[in-house]
């Protein structure tokens, strides 16, 4: 069994002193080569605790490991060689190329007044060859397809060279083609190794990948354990307060609203 | 750059004094500003960045040495001084009173520049390094610290104005080498001065005219100014005496103080019918009883002295204040005879 | 997606060009003023401390040359570098190109600080001084009122500036009533307007003392920036100390502009054209386009100023050439680089 690469217990969340807690008593565990999808509906507090989980917010309760030290005592620069982070939204009012973009990874292994090195360069060449869009290095960013975008993203986190990839609704705003795309870059990358912790709208996209799945439901207790038992349609009703179907055509998998 | 720097100052170092060693011989004079300059033993070639300067030099007949005058010269000296000095409309102007352009002034190869004493150093530092002794004037003695101030605080104001511009006609001339008609020029306003001095002098406070002075947009002269050293001298009282300089005042203050009299500068002219007309006016004194006078060019009563505001001014404001007190003073004589003295025409104005 | 003739100054060719454009900037400047000097004179004048030449010039040339010209043409080069680096930083930081180095009040504040001066002196020393601390203390002002807000993003950052700038141009109106519309209202104005002239070596050595070192850090830094400009979130996930390392471009950059403008008063839109030039030369990555954004500054203030001293017989306060300038140029900048900012 390989050291946790993310650990956390008795993780609870409010806004603030007068806001309701948005979850409580949640834990996890995630090791190298496996992935643990965070699914339910909106508002129910999934980006929220990916945040308590890559430190941007601090947890009303409990505390968050990685690997093996506890989260709030490591300097960010530690974190980012533990953890990379792909966001759900990326804007940017400059043009940079696609290049620039991802040797912004390597920020946690270059000095303050360093610059990318060859080994910074290479690292970057191989993580966007990894992606499939070498091709595009010396593009404009902004030029780039949402689902390019995103692939560059991922790149970028993956020139961080950390064993720990978490990435926030990665799926969510792309076009079947590139849904399968990113899926099929995830089930590569966990292959390889890499610890992958993301959340998503998609619950088939979690059944595809395998895993361990942590369901977060409005009014109902969250349900984790592997991803087969913990997607199933009454579940599902259950956190979204809504029938739901699931079907399967053959490797294929979708969820769908029973109108 | 910074190795450079020593080889660049020992150069300059050097070359200056081998361009300082006289050519011909050297005098120092003490500027008003108390700084000591050295000038050479001639000075033909004259920039002045000063407005009463202009006129001094004009009265001292040393306009013929003037290589550059002040941008607005012709704002700040009344019309006539084109007439009077012809020359003055084809000078070229190298800068005004607080900014020069140094190139400019350096291709007029000046052997003085005269500037105002609130000149900010950096500028006149530039001069220096030219090469160009400056000399600040400041028509007022006082505490150095009030020298660079817009507002002096002076102990005696009378005695700061008048002292003051006596020593900068006397500084003027000294530079120009005009000193005898310095002397001269001095003299003449010193005497009128006295002749006022004795007949107003002695007035208690409650027995002089209230006056006010003014200027556009409900501004005037408080004290610390010559605006009020000459209401004094005149025989009146300066009713914005409370005001520290110059500075604007409400329609309500003046109404407060309901001058006997009003003044208004030859260059604000048209204040004086806006006044007459205004019913906000209607209720002071001095309309009431039309004592609004606008000054002769010459009097000139500003916030510094000229020669002619003591040599004709004081005198214009008293026989205005006292009518019966200076009969026997033909003011338009006294006028034609101060021009064609020192500005050799004369006198065409009202 | 880079703009027109790149392909020369991409790669290694950056800093010989850089160089070469400033000095060739330094060199026609040198050429350019009122006061007439034969260039090959101007040539062996400026280099006389250095190089053997026989001395057949006046005196007062040399002085022109020496004394009035050269400090001049450094002081442009270093204010102008100065600002635009100054105006870079704020740019990446705030996430915005349309962003001026002005926009946490440094020039309100400064320009207070210049009229207090001027109002109670006429040592030029005390003036840069003052203009320079109440230039660092809008700033402070703007950083500590915004942190009043927990999360402080930098909008709210911004409208501090706006609040603080607003307060001190306020005060700065209160001085200007009280000054004397003869005397001392003047030299205000003209401050304010922006203007190089009278500066000697010694404003020079006072200016790089503030921009080289200040500038050096930056430059060596600018990496990093491409990172902050990424936003809080993302930066702090790639592993950098996001509060630091703004507080510390931040501190650096308001050094840069306010050290500028206690010199040159109040000189705009080089702060703004400069940056939007160097990234249509080299692109928007920061380790690029930040020493192009330097060089350009600092070439772009010291043609603007050989205007400002050359044209007329008077000075033309430098903000008014910036400005009939900068602005159409930032215009025409604007229609060929819209793809450089989304």
């Amino acid at each position: 069994m390989t050291a946790a690469l993310l650990a956390a217990e008795g993780l609870a969340f409010r806004y603030g002193a007068d806001r309701p807690l948005l979850f409580e008593a949640i834990g996890l565990t995630v090791r190298g080569g496996q992935v643990l999808s965070i699914l339910g509906p909106n508002g129910v507090g999934k980006t929220t605790l990916l945040q308590c989980l890559t430190g941007a917010h601090r947890p009303t309760a409990g505390a968050v490991h990685c690997g093996g030290a506890v989260l709030g005592s490591l300097p960010v620069r530690e974190v980012a060689r533990r953890m990379a982070v792909v966001h759900q939204m990326h804007e940017s009012s400059f043009a940079y190329s696609v290049e620039a973009v991802v040797l912004l990874g390597r920020a946690a292994r270059i000095g303050l007044f360093g610059r990318p090195g060859a080994g910074d360069r290479a690292a970057a060449a191989a993580a966007m060859q990894r992606v499939g869009i070498a091709h595009l290095a010396q593009r404009p960013l902004i030029e780039l397809s949402g689902g390019e975008r995103q692939l560059a993203l991922i790149a970028r986190a993956l020139a961080q060279e950390a064993p720990l990839l978490v990435l926030d609704e990665p799926t969510s705003h792309l076009d079947l083609a590139n849904q399968g795309r990113v899926l099929k870059l995830l089930r590569g990358l966990m292959a390889d190794g890499q610890g992958i912790v993301m959340t998503s709208h998609f619950p088939e996209h979690a059944l595809m990948l395998g895993g361990d799945a942590l369901l977060l439901g409005r009014g109902a207790a969250p349900v984790a354990g592997p991803v087969a038992a913990v997607v199933t349609e009454a579940n599902l009703a259950a956190a979204y307060q809504a029938p739901v179907a699931l079907l399967r055509a053959g490797a294929a998998i979708a969820c769908a609203p029973r109108l | 750059m910074t190795k450079a720097l020593p080889c660049f100052l020992a150069t300059i170092c050097l070359a200056t004094l081998l361009a300082a060693a006289p050519a011909q011989a050297e005098r120092r004079v003490t500027d008003q500003a108390g700084r000591e300059v050295i000038l050479p033993d001639h000075v033909e070639r004259v920039v002045t960045l000063q407005h009463q300067a202009l006129d001094v030099l004009i009265e001292l007949n040393a306009e013929d040495k003037l290589v550059g005058i002040l941008r607005d010269w012709n704002k700040y000296l009344p019309a006539t001084i084109a007439d009077i000095a012809p020359v003055l409309s084809d000078l070229p102007m190298p800068g005004d009173l607080r900014t020069v352009n140094a190139e400019s002034l350096a291709a007029l190869h000046p052997d003085v520049v005269i500037v105002t004493h609130y000149m900010t150093s950096d500028v006149v530092e530039q001069i220096e390094r030219l090469g160009i002794p400056v000399v600040k004037v400041s028509f007022f003695t006082g505490p150095k610290t009030e020298q660079a101030k817009l507002n002096p605080t002076l102990d005696d104001e009378t005695a700061a104005y008048t002292d003051g511009l006596v020593e900068a006609v006397k500084l003027i001339g000294a530079v120009v080498g005009k000193d005898k008609e310095a002397g001269e020029l001095v003299d003449y306003a010193l005497n009128a001065r006295a002749l006022v001095n004795q007949r107003t002098a002695h007035m208690a406070d409650d027995k002089r005219t209230t006056m006010y002075m003014a200027n556009p947009e409900l501004a005037t002269y408080g004290s610390g100014k010559y605006t009020g050293v000459a209401m004094r001298q005149a025989g009146g009282l300066n009713v914005a005496r409370g005001i520290d300089g110059y500075g604007k005042v409400s329609m309500e203050q003046v109404l407060q103080w309901n001058p006997q009299v009003i003044v208004v500068q030859a260059r604000y002219a048209p204040v004086a019918e806006q006044i007459r007309q205004d019913p906000q006016w209607q209720a002071i004194d001095a309309v009431k009883n039309g004592r609004i006078y606008v000054a002769p060019e010459y009097v000139k009563p500003w916030g510094h002295p000229l020669p002619e505001s003591v040599a004709l001014g004081e005198l214009w404001m008293a026989k205005k204040l006292h009518p019966a007190l200076f009969e026997d003073v033909d003011m338009d004589a006294k006028a034609q005879d101060f021009y064609r003295r020192f500005y050799r025409k004369g006198y065409e104005g009202m | 997606m880079k703009g027109f003739g790149t392909a020369w100054v991409q790669g290694r060719a950056t800093a010989p060009v850089l160089t070469l454009a400033v000095l060739a900037t330094a060199l026609a400047a040198g050429l350019v003023g009122r006061f007439e000097v034969a260039p090959w004179d101007v040539f062996r004048i400026a280099l006389s401390p250095v190089l053997p030449f026989q001395p057949d010039w006046d005196p007062i040339t040399e002085a022109v040359i020496l004394q009035v010209r050269l400090p001049r043409v450094l002081a442009a080069l270093l204010a102008g570098g100065a600002l635009a680096l100054s105006g870079a930083c704020y740019q990446g930081i705030f996430r915005n190109p349309l962003v001026s180095p002005f926009i946490l009040g440094v020039s309100s504040g400064a320009g207070f600080g210049a009229a207090l001066a001027i109002l109670l002196t006429t040592s030029a020393v005390m003036i840069q001084a003052s203009a320079f601390t109440f230039g660092l203390v809008a700033v402070v002002a703007s950083i500590l009122l915004a942190r009043l807000y927990r999360t402080a993003p930098t909008l709210i950052l911004i409208l501090s500036g706006v609040i603080v700038g607003s307060v001190f141009a306020a005060l700065l109106a209160l001085l200007k009533y009280a000054a004397d519309p003869d005397d001392k209202l003047p030299v205000i104005e003209f401050w304010l307007m922006g203007s190089l002239s009278g500066v000697g070596y010694d404003d020079m050595l006072g200016l790089a003392v503030c921009v080289v070192p200040g500038a050096t850090l930056l430059l060596l830094m600018r990496w990093r920036l491409n990172v902050l400009s990424m936003g809080a979130q993302q930066a702090r996930a790639l592993g950098v100390d996001v509060f630091r390392l703004r507080l510390v471009m931040l501190a650096l950059a308001t050094l840069l502009a306010a050290s500028a403008v206690s010199v040159c008063g109040v000189v705009g839109w080089i702060g703004l054209v400069a940056p939007h030039m160097a990234r249509l030369l080299v692109g928007a990555d920061h380790q690029r386009m930040l020493p192009v954004a330097f060089a350009l500054g600092g070439c772009l203030l010291t043609v603007v100023d050989a205007i400002a001293r050359s044209l007329v017989q008077a000075e033309i306060p430098l903000g008014i050439v910036t400005a009939l300038v900068g602005a159409p140029l930032f215009a025409l900048l604007l229609r060929r680089g819209a793809r450089e900012w989304a």
